[in-house]
């Protein structure tokens, strides 16, 4: 096994080399660049007067003045180190200060919405499965449908208006304080809820026909002691790898939620800096994104193998050798 | 069994709540009211101590909306409550959203403006000029504190004045001062920032502890504006020199105007508080200031009591009217003008021929694109230059509102291109946002009007910012639309660094290959005037020589009469063509008084805090 984690990890460094490369690469064709972007975006001449001399200081100061390939490498030299270099936008911040102070923000929301996708989706999931094909079945499929269906920024929208507006339990605005999480939470655990109840719904439902369990019931087993002693456990092993991807894929992917709430995180600060041609912040964020994923895919595959005795034998017979 | 599940779903409830627990400082220290009341008063020569106006709203275009906000009503919280484009940085010498947050309230400088671009005293106690206006004397009073209680005097200003104009001390950042015209004015600060000199040539001199004085290279008979601006602010040198870039955290900051920062959630809030160490305390009405950021619905926030002043985008405008939300809606112009500009194609039929340029500027029925299609929230634009910052503006008759069909078809024929026929489709550039009602009625127009057939580009607006100054060797010709703000309202603002000068774009192919490169490459501007060196056209070539004219006489009467001529000379090359201003509207809660929308900024932001009250 740990064989086969040092190469999955090994595995993970040169993708990490690939994905700064190519996104140097793409970087440095894209049209368009912070300073002419500023030039006009902000609406006045800020730019356009600045002295060749301060002009000069600047590009000195973030490194425009070198060769791109030598750019890339003092960029991997300093990545190594988690040294990312100041943002253009943010000329007063580090960037490994923004993904300290960011960075955690969108990994709570994402944390806490897979909480609350679990805590509602398990027991619907269970229900249906128990209830199946009954009309109880039906209306939890149906939705965990909608669940599913509905993008989350129209949820985020349907929140404030309900909740803020209307009944005026929650502020519209603001951030810090745990009020201020339950809107997005809402939103951002919608999709989630409707994907963990589908699939805790079909995998007890496939284990609830297995032989083993039948035989446990003809045995005289207690119904409700069987389903959730034997099959439960066994159905929501799997669940695993659903949840870890689902939890990075959250963490990088709030983008319209946190726009919509103004909320602090890493989303929103990724997507500024795209739009502004923030390079460095753009390639610091990728860098983290990419091995967020790719370390939540290799821990999920560790935690199945180490709860699953047959994923265990099937990773090291054909991954690991 | 049940047990357990019972036990595992509350502890996942527990987790799923501690997951929420909050992260920032929402403290806010109390501002108790004890700063010293001092002398509020102050003689300066040409400088009008004028009473702070409010901002008078000019009439909306739209039904049953007063011209001028109401008296306010009895209530309110003591709290303004707004959003603002950002607050990035709270340094007020480094460009950013934060600057404009900083001038609002949480530092102060020597001046201050009021909402007719006049300005009062402020940390100054007296501002002398000699009598051909090229030196400056400000006195500051001797009450002036920190907000940590320590003493401010002359020498902190003088300091402040070398970190920010001394391109050493703010290397790799966008220092403030590039946003004002001063470069030009204070006797060699120009050299000093191309590093021909140093900060002792500079005309900036420390006379003793409470006496600055300001040399100028050219007579300046507003440099009180220019004190009131970002870049004169005080920053303190003791707390920068111990915190370097975090000096402006909540925790570190020190600052010197009616309130302090007391919480931030970053690009979410910031929450201001009354200073007490202010030396016009008892005059600060509001005891707080809550300062979001974002794109959020500023009309559901509004709605739902979170906000008491909300900028209200086009799309909900009609829902505000029909509401009963529409008494407190109010109007303000704004200074940031949309115009088109040309493409710098290779052979571009618009460099040969001006007669296309005219006819395209004649197709278009600003009245209809800013009354109709944006509802009212635009005005039409005759000049390049927002009428608010100089009274003859609107006395300029060479772009009519109304579009001339006729006119336009004469002069396409005229030019060769009947109906537009023979000069094949010209390229519209955008910058994101192509498909909304403006830019395609704009297009409509044009095509009307001149029969030209265009083809529609739309970038996303980082490509487009280089695109629209790229020279095109690949037979592309036309024009681009984009907006532009002058942050200076005196003509000579929004004349400095050749803006909207004809021969930036009417050059021979070579002349435009140069300029594409000193616009999108080294972007010096010593390269862009060597590319303007190649124009030939005669129009151009005598604004050119008008334009050295008025910025040798400095910022002076004598000059603004020149700028009368040059803007009237730069309208007739129709290189540059304006289409509109944009206005901002705003629900402003009724229990607030003398809430000032600063036409400078973006949405109209406020000129200040301090002088704004909610009950």
């Amino acid at each position: 096994m740990f064989k086969y984690f040092l190469k999955r990890l090994g595995y993970i460094v040169l993708a990490v080399f690939i994905i700064s490369a190519l996104t140097f690469g793409l970087l440095q064709l894209a049209p368009g660049n912070y300073l002419d972007t500023q030039r006009i975006l902000q609406q006045s001449y800020s730019s356009a007067t600045m002295s060749d001399q301060m002009r000069a200081e600047w590009e000195k100061f973030y490194g425009m003045d070198k060769p791109a390939l030598q750019r890339y490498a003092d960029f991997l030299i300093n990545a190594v180190q988690l040294k990312f270099g100041p943002s253009y936008q943010y000329s007063n911040q580090r960037i490994e200060d923004i993904i300290a102070r960011t960075l955690p923000i969108s990994a709570r929301l994402a944390f806490s919405a897979i909480l609350v996708a679990l805590v509602i989706g398990i027991p619907l999931g269970i229900i249906a499965a128990i209830r199946q094909n009954k009309i109880l079945d039906r209306v939890v499929v149906l939705i965990s449908m909608i669940g599913s269906s509905v993008p989350a920024y129209v949820m985020a929208i349907a929140c404030t208006y309900f909740l803020g507006l209307k009944l005026k339990w929650l502020p519209t605005i603001g951030w810090g304080e745990p009020k201020h999480y339950i809107m997005p939470i809402i939103a951002l655990s919608l999709g989630p809820i409707g994907t963990v109840t589908k699939y805790t719904r079909g995998t007890l439902v496939e284990t609830l026909n297995q032989e083993y369990i039948r035989v446990a019931r003809a045995k005289g087993g207690d119904f409700i002691r069987v389903t959730f002693k034997h099959a439960l456990r066994n159905s929501l092993i799997p669940l695993i790898t659903v949840v870890g991807p689902m939890l990075a894929s959250l963490t990088v992917g709030t983008v319209f939620v946190e726009n919509m709430y103004a909320i602090p995180g890493l989303g929103q600060y990724y997507a500024s800096a795209a739009v502004n041609r923030d390079y460095p912040l753009v390639m610091a964020t990728t860098l983290i994104f990419a091995i967020m994923v790719m370390g939540m895919n290799l821990l999920v595959d560790m935690v199945h193998a180490f709860l699953d005795p047959r994923v265990r034998v099937s990773l090291t017979t054909k991954g690991g050798k | 069994m049940k047990k357990i599940l019972a036990i595992v779903l509350a502890l996942v409830l527990v987790l799923s709540l501690a997951a929420c627990g909050g992260s920032g400082d929402t403290g806010t220290p109390g501002g108790g009211n004890t700063g010293d009341t001092g002398d509020t008063g102050g003689n300066t020569p040409n400088t009008p101590n004028t009473p702070n106006t409010p901002n008078t709203p000019s009439t909306p275009d739209t039904p049953d909306t007063p011209d001028t906000p109401a008296e306010p009503v009895a209530g309110g919280d003591k709290t303004l409550k707004l959003y603002i484009a950002g607050f990035q940085i709270l340094d007020p010498q480094i460009w950013s959203w934060g600057t404009h947050a900083c001038r609002m309230g949480i530092f102060e400088g020597l001046t201050m403006m009021n909402t007719d671009f006049t300005t009062r005293l402020a940390q100054a106690e007296s501002l002398e000029h000699n009598d051909d206006y090229t030196v400056w004397t400000a006195k500051l009073r001797h009450d002036l504190k920190w907000s940590d209680g320590s003493a401010l005097d002359a020498n902190d200003y003088f300091y402040s004045f070398r970190r920010i104009m001394d391109p050493q001390y703010l290397a790799g950042k966008t220092p403030s001062i590039v946003n004002s015209d001063v470069a030009n004015i204070i006797l060699n600060l120009s050299a000093l920032q191309q590093g021909e000199c140093s900060f002792e040539d500079v005309g900036v001199k420390l006379i003793d502890d409470y006496t600055l004085e300001f040399t100028l290279a050219n007579p300046c008979d507003r440099f009180d504006y220019r004190l009131a601006e970002s870049w004169a602010l005080p920053v303190p040198q003791t707390v920068i020199e111990q915190y370097g870039d975090d000096w402006t955290t909540v925790e570190n900051i020190v600052c010197n105007g009616p309130f302090k920062p007391a919480s931030r959630e970053e690009n979410v809030h910031l929450g201001l508080v009354k200073n007490p160490e202010y030396w016009d305390a008892d005059n600060v009405k509001l005891e707080s200031v809550d300062i979001y950021a974002g794109s959020q619905d500023q009309y559901l926030a509004y709605q739902a009591g979170d906000i008491n002043v909300a900028t209200i985008a086009t799309g909900n405008l009609e829902a505000v009217l029909n509401s009963e939300y529409k008494d407190q809606l109010q109007y303000y112009d704004t200074s940031i003008l949309t115009y088109i500009g040309m493409i710098m194609g290779k052979d571009s039929p618009l460099v040969e021929h001006p007669e296309i340029r005219e006819a395209i500027s004649l197709s278009i029925d600003r009245e209809v694109l800013c009354e109709q299609v944006m509802m009212g929230m635009r005005t039409p634009a005759t000049t390049l230059l927002f009428p608010g910052f100089a009274s003859w503006a609107k006395d300029i008759d060479v772009i009519d509102t109304k579009a001339n069909v006729t006119r336009a078809r004469e002069l396409m024929a005229q030019a060769g291109f009947p109906d537009g026929k023979g000069l094949g489709k010209m390229t519209f550039f955008i910058g994101g946002g192509g498909t909304d009602a403006f830019t395609l009625a704009l297009a409509q127009m044009i095509t009307e009007g001149t029969g030209i057939e265009i083809d529609m580009v739309n970038m996303e607006y980082a490509a487009f910012t280089t695109e629209r100054d790229t020279y095109h060797s690949d037979g592309t010709w036309g024009i681009w639309t984009d907006s532009w703000n002058c942050g200076v309202p005196f003509p000579s603002g929004a004349f400095v660094n050749y803006q909207f000068d004809p021969r930036e774009r009417v050059l021979p192919n070579e002349g435009l290959e140069k300029m594409g490169t000193a616009l999108t490459g080294g972007r010096a501007n010593a390269d862009k005037l060597a590319a303007m060196a190649f124009c030939t056209d005669e129009a151009a070539l005598a604004y050119g020589e008008k334009l050295e004219q008025a910025y040798a006489l400095g910022a002076t009467p004598e000059a603004e009469a020149l700028y009368k001529e040059l803007e009237e000379m730069r309208l007739e090359t129709y290189v540059s063509i304006p289409l509109c201003f944009a206005r901002t509207a705003k629900l402003v809660a009724p229990t607030i008084a003398n809430f000032n929308g600063n036409p400078t900024l973006l949405d109209a932001a406020p000129f200040n805090f301090k002088d704004t009250s909610n009950g």
